[in-house]
């Protein structure tokens, strides 16, 4: 079995016992890697009423085949578990050196269960692995730690994964960082290794990654990277993708003060254009990756002169515009307090947007904000309670430390009907009443509100279908995205990659040069869909129905009016009618539950069919 | 609207277009095809301008739609209308 | 007169810490995929500096002087050879080169350097790096271009 290390690490923190077992390669043909070795791992090891924070959750790392290898923006890795910020299964994808790292260690992943009794760390080098003392090391930013780690075992190329304190807090808005500025950021996976006294994983591996055929690997590698020079991945590589925020502002789809509006008056002020002229310092790299996309920022002037942030869209959108705030400097400083405390910055900045509103509307006071005047726009404000939130700091920390949804359940007062979310999730950064294809994406995505399981704002943004109207195809367009993107996430590749192969066929192509499997294109979109399924019956064994896939009340209630919408709205009957049918073309029964015959023909356990 | 914004379009441009500017004002009295738009803007920002929109990555942008490309021949740009070229976006 | 000694020289500018050069230099020298047998080694420093550093076929090479056993030699175009019977792994050279160009290869115990790869017109990571960063080049190509590209821009400060 070629691509694979063909072995993962099996670690009990409780009582420190770790052993290799193999891989099967039935399970490898089966899962492929990445996204399906998570859903299937905590499928078959998370049973039913398990606590997210306690130490009975299992936390998992896996790479995909390609981890390790030349194929373009490869080295990527991702961690998965019982979310403690929603309930249902938790996930997040990586860049940066980790997975490629695991893989020369020797290893396709790693499978953590039980809690430390005391902070830890784990290290894993070529084949070994050892539970180390992670005292000195607790409550130190993420920045730090990787430093520390690296100082420690004098190996400057170590790879770390780690939480900062807002891990350690249990936050529900807790990620992991590696490389600095590469993180897994959605639904808490930070909070898992946090109960379990797990500060960090450091990898270094110095072995082979071994492909089925390298010498025509090589060839095709070659002309990927042309073509990831070219006009596909521009936008990244120039702008990076802020390049989003003036395109959007003019669609009306760049939601701003929480959700309310779809265009921002100040959007050129925080442009990617304005960004790259006066923030940007370097544009770098994840390791395989032709394209560099990462745009680190530095502050030049003011109080946070200094301050270096990587910044994206949905963090600089969701930290600025939908807060109100036009300020560049402030929006860099957010992300970098994010980045180093340990909080992922889309949940970050859509619970400050929601206690902006809650402030505004009078629902909460001054008092409560610890003194900050919390209203839309004000940049310092932003700032202040970002590391309240990250620290669980002052009334304000404790009330959003764990995100919108369960803020607005402590407040009250109807507050939740502005709670952006959607499985207690917080929404990325594209307009919901404008963008309804997207929406519907959104709100059936196995992980909550996300933008990443289907690419379905794509048709919404291109003008393929009427974005302010739904109706029963629109099903079809997210069935067809998620079961392909559950292969690049599985695989594992950078989405950014995707319009550089011609078809579905050259990314099978990919699965058959590093793994020697002969696998077509229709059979690698039926994997897609068989590692969908196999999330979702995650999901419904800890409840997940119909009621769980909508958008947040503001969606159905309230006309969105803006420089370019007139009284925009979802219908909630068209909205119900493209729902019913997604779970049509899915084959899910009217409560979003796989049917039998569906789960048999996937070769999935069928107990929870109907 | 005064008469004057009646007779103009706006043009903003984005990305890699903002080496023409920010935005350029066209004036015209009759509704033009996407084609004589690009003529317009050639003929005050240079023959470049024509190359880097006709690159396959460019989108354009219709008041607030990105217009098809394969359908692009039917595209009528009316006074008082506002056009944007910018780079193809995908996710982020 | 001998020929003028090229080396692979990085543009820092350009460099994004892909580290395509370090996979791509260990599938032509080994046949196999590990970045830590590259001849050419990626450096970031945090936050924003990032280089590849190889062989700088330095004048009277300190790597040659360092050797005990006389293991290490070098080439007529400048390039270094380890003699892998005589070389034991001791590393003294590893300590001795300002540029850490020689890695010990930690399986078979022997040190290796970039040997430019002299059977090709270039070095396989020139020719491949997706962001032009890299270049085979003497240095006096290199001191003629820097005077080149600030001369042109005095021209477009006085025009």
């Amino acid at each position: 079995m070629k691509g694979y290390a063909g072995k993962f690490l099996r670690v009990n923190l409780s009582t420190g016992e770790m052993k290799t077992e193999s891989l099967s390669e039935e399970w490898a043909r089966k899962f492929l890697g990445g996204y399906g070795f998570v859903a299937s791992t905590l499928y078959n090891e998370i049973p039913e009423g398990t606590d997210p924070l306690s130490p009975e959750n299992v936390l998992c790392l896996w790479t995909g085949p390609v981890a390790g290898t030349i194929i373009p923006v490869s080295s990527k890795y991702i961690m998965g578990a019982l979310s403690p910020a929603t309930g249902f299964i938790g996930f997040g994808i990586a860049s940066g050196g980790v997975g490629s790292e695991l893989k020369a260690a020797g290893f396709d992943g790693i499978v953590i269960s039980g809690k430390a009794p005391s902070p830890s760390y784990l290290y894993i080098q070529n084949g070994h692995a050892e539970l180390r003392d992670a005292s000195n090391l607790w409550g130190k930013s993420t920045w730090d730690t990787e430093e520390m780690i690296r100082e420690e075992l004098s190996d400057d190329e170590i790879r770390v994964s780690s939480i900062g304190p807002a891990g350690e807090l249990l936050s529900c808005l807790a990620n992991v960082t590696n490389d600095r500025n590469r993180q897994v950021g959605r639904s808490g996976m930070g909070a898992v290794m946090g109960s379990k006294n797990l500060k960090a994983i450091a990898i270094r591996g110095t072995g082979d990654v071994e492909v089925a055929n390298l010498d025509e690997l090589l060839e095709f590698c070659k002309d990927l990277y042309k073509r990831c020079r070219g006009p596909a991945t521009e936008k990244y590589r120039v702008y990076g993708t802020p390049a989003n925020v003036l395109v959007h502002n003019r669609l009306g789809c760049l939601p701003s003060y929480n959700f309310q509006k779809g265009t921002f008056e100040q959007a050129e002020a925080v442009s990617g254009e304005t960004m790259l002229a006066t923030m940007v310092k370097k544009i770098v790299a994840c390791p395989a990756c032709p394209i560099a996309c990462d745009h680190i920022n530095v502050v030049k002037e003011g109080p946070w002169t200094g301050t270096v942030a990587s910044m994206d869209y949905e963090s600089l959108e969701l930290l600025g515009p939908n807060c109100g705030v036009a300020d560049l400097n402030a929006i860099t400083k957010a992300v970098e307090l994010c980045d180093k405390l340990g909080v992922d910055t889309i949940s970050a900045g859509v619970t400050i947007s929601w206690a902006m509103e809650a402030y505004e509307k009078g629902l909460l006071t001054k008092d409560d904000c610890d003194g900050l005047d919390l209203r839309f726009g004000n940049g310092e404000a932003l700032v202040e309670a970002v590391e309240r939130l990250c620290l669980r700091e002052g009334k304000l920390g404790q009330l959003i430390a764990d995100g919108c949804a369960r803020a607005a359940e402590k407040l009250g007062k109807d507050s939740y009907k502005f709670a952006m979310v959607n499985k207690k999730l917080e929404w990325g950064a594209y307009s919901l009443r404008s963008l309804q294809t997207a929406t519907l994406g959104f709100a059936t995505s196995v992980r909550g509100a996300c933008y990443l399981r289907s690419g379905s704002y794509q048709v919404d943004v291109k003008g393929t279908v009427d974005r302010y109207h739904l109706d029963k195809s629109r099903g079809k367009i997210v069935y067809d995205g998620e079961n392909l993107y559950a292969i690049i996430d599985s695989l594992i590749i950078c989405k950014f990659t995707r319009g550089i192969y011609k078809d579905n066929d050259e990314l099978a192509k990919v699965i058959r040069l590093v793994t020697g499997f002969d696998v077509s294109a229709k059979e690698m979109i039926k994997t897609g869909e068989r590692i969908h399924n196999q999330a979702k019956l995650f999901n419904v064994r800890f409840g997940a129905r119909r009621e769980h896939d909508y958008p947040p009340p503001r969606a159905f209630e309230e006309r969105m009016y803006d420089d370019v919408n007139d009284g925009a709205i979802i219908l909630k009957e068209e909205y119900d009618e493209a729902l019913s049918g997604y779970y049509k073309a899915r084959r899910w029964n009217k409560e979003g539950i796989p049917t039998k015959a569906l789960l048999e023909e996937l070769d999935l356990d069928t107990s929870l069919g109907v | 609207m005064d008469s004057g914004v009646k007779s103009k379009v706006i043009v903003e441009f984005y990305g890699p277009f903002r080496e023409y500017g920010k935005s350029h004002e066209l004036r015209i009295d009759k509704a033009v095809t996407f084609e004589e738009l690009i003529e317009l803007l050639e003929k005050s920002l240079g023959v470049s301008f024509r190359e880097r929109a006709m690159k396959e990555n460019s989108t354009y942008i219709l008041n607030s739609k990105i217009i098809n490309r394969k359908k692009i021949d039917d595209v009528l740009i009316h006074p008082g209308d506002k056009v944007a070229f910018a780079l193809l976006i995908g996710g982020g | 007169m001998m020929e003028a000694k090229r080396i692979i020289v990085c543009d820092t500018d350009k460099c994004t810490g892909c580290e395509i050069c370090e996979y791509i230099c260990s599938i032509i020298k080994d046949k196999k995929i590990n970045w830590s047998k590259s001849r050419i080694r990626h450096i970031r420093i945090e936050p924003t500096f990032d280089i590849a550093l190889s062989c700088r076929k330095c004048e009277n090479p300190l790597c040659i002087k360092a050797c005990p056993r006389d293991a290490i030699s070098e080439q007529p175009d400048g390039s270094i050879k380890i003699d892998k019977d005589k070389c034991n792994g001791c590393g003294w050279c590893i300590e001795a080169c300002n540029f850490g160009a020689l890695k010990l290869d930690w399986d078979k115990k022997v040190v290796f350097a970039c040997d430019f790869c002299s059977d090709l017109d270039q070095p396989k990571c020139v020719e491949i790096c997706p962001f032009e960063a890299l270049e085979f080049t003497t240095l006096d190509q290199v001191g003629h271009e820097a005077g080149k590209k600030a001369f042109k821009r005095i021209i477009e400060e006085l025009s």
